[in-house]
């Protein structure tokens, strides 16, 4: 026995769109004649296309509808991702300030070989401002 | 423990190696950014026209007195509405994204001027000890902050993120396919209606058919102009995979002219494209 799928894929969608498509390109044509003109079931027909476009505009946002579906399953990892990298911003800071400490210790460092009590006191007070902040 | 983690850290980052430029990662990041920000007038627009069509079609219901197969403009709110959370994730992305490829963290010029400054005023080793001094702070400054930098981003734009982030910019691609389409259909349907009112009316009430022809004629231009941003926008999103790939391969791989080129012409579409959507939308 036939089992009739009742989710359709991408690509049978996308066939079905471009038959509506084209059957309302044809009637949208022949409407426009002067045989279609004169045609005693104009208005109907001029409904059926209209039909035939609000039908595609289904089908294109139940192709939509797949498509954000599987972008909902891939957000998870784009979350953690942008996670991540908010974190390593955070690390960079430190290093960046880890590195500063350094530059303060050669100074510090330097001011005591001297001898130079001003520069002492002055490196050694921004030395401890950079271990006590952040 | 933390500090030796941190040290460990800023040794790995040397060893992998520094001096890419990524120029090109905070150019696709501004660009995602800027498609981001699109989106929400997109979508806002995408949602106005098919209450538009609605209406439109209503009056030509009552007019013709006629059924039509109903607009899912409820289905359309309803998926509109999940990819405007999908669109809050990316747009954080390329935010964190464009902050960790900034180079304004790298100051490795200024701060080993600043140790060769304290050695130079304190005179207590010889020149040539203070530039070697200098080399070396600025060394490690720099292979620190760009390694470090450039492995985040790597691990940020490549694998199962680069897969996320193609798998969502898809669903961008196919809302600008569907908007464009739905536009297409609601100029046919405007066409029909304006067509169908000439057809029965005509004769009877020429002057209200006149004048419901020049309406509908208006709106159908304004629909034109729309479709036609729309699909710069579908063709400029369409680019963002290439530009994505391309970018991540040059923080690998640098091929600093081919990457440039590529994300280049990507962002200077997108931005043509934004431009366009401005002025088609009214948005100021």
């Amino acid at each position: 026995m036939a089992v009739i799928d009742p989710s359709p894929s991408r690509e049978e969608l996308e066939s079905l769109a471009a038959v509506f498509k084209q059957a309302e390109a044809s009637l949208e044509k022949y409407l426009s004649t002067e045989e279609g003109q004169k045609d005693a079931n104009f208005t109907k027909l001029t409904s059926a296309a209209i039909s035939l476009n609000n039908a595609a505009d289904g089908i294109a946002i139940m192709q939509l509808h797949l498509a954000v579906e599987q972008g909902a399953e891939a957000l998870e990892v784009i979350n953690q991702t942008t996670a991540d990298l908010q974190h390593a911003i955070i690390v960079r800071n430190e290093i960046t300030r880890d590195l500063g400490i350094v530059q303060s210790v050669v100074a510090f460092g330097a001011a005591i070989a001297a001898g130079d009590i001003k520069s002492v006191i002055s490196s050694g007070s921004d030395l401890y401002n950079k271990l006590t902040s952040g | 423990m933390k500090g030796a983690r941190r040290a460990g850290l800023i040794v790995v980052a040397m060893l992998t190696g520094c001096g890419t430029n990524p120029a090109n990662v905070r150019t696709l990041a501004s660009t995602i950014q800027i498609v981001t920000s699109d989106t929400p007038n997109v979508v806002a627009a995408d949602e106005a026209s098919c209450r538009q069509n609605a209406a439109l079609q209503d009056e030509y219901k009552n007019l013709e007195n006629q059924t039509l197969a109903p607009l899912p403009c409820e289905q359309l709110a309803t998926v509109l509405d999940s990819l405007l959370e999908l669109n809050k994730a990316l747009q954080a992305y390329g935010a964190a994204l464009n902050s960790m490829a900034q180079d304004q963290f790298v100051t490795a010029d200024t701060d080993s001027k600043t140790v060769t400054g304290s050695l130079q005023m304190l005179d207590v080793v010889s020149a040539p000890v203070v530039a070697a001094v200098g080399s070396l702070f600025s060394l490690v400054e720099t292979a620190a902050l760009q390694g470090y930098r450039q492995h985040e981003l790597v691990k940020a734009m490549t694998g199962q993120p680069a897969a996320a982030f193609k798998t969502v910019t898809a669903a961008y691609v196919r809302l600008g396919d569907q908007y464009a389409g739905a536009l297409e259909r609601q100029q046919s349907n405007i066409t029909l209606i304006s067509n169908a009112i000439v057809h029965d009316y005509s004769r009877t009430e020429p002057v209200s058919t006149a004048e419901m022809s020049v309406r509908l004629a208006a709106l159908h231009d304004d629909v034109a102009n729309r479709a036609a941003a729309i699909k710069d926008f579908v063709a400029a999103v369409a680019k963002v995979d290439p530009a994505f790939d391309a970018a991540a391969q040059d923080l690998t791989t640098p091929s600093p002219k081919e990457v440039y080129e590529a994300v280049k012409a990507f962002a200077a579409q997108v931005t043509d494209a934004h431009d366009k959507l401005k002025k088609a939308f009214g948005v100021p």
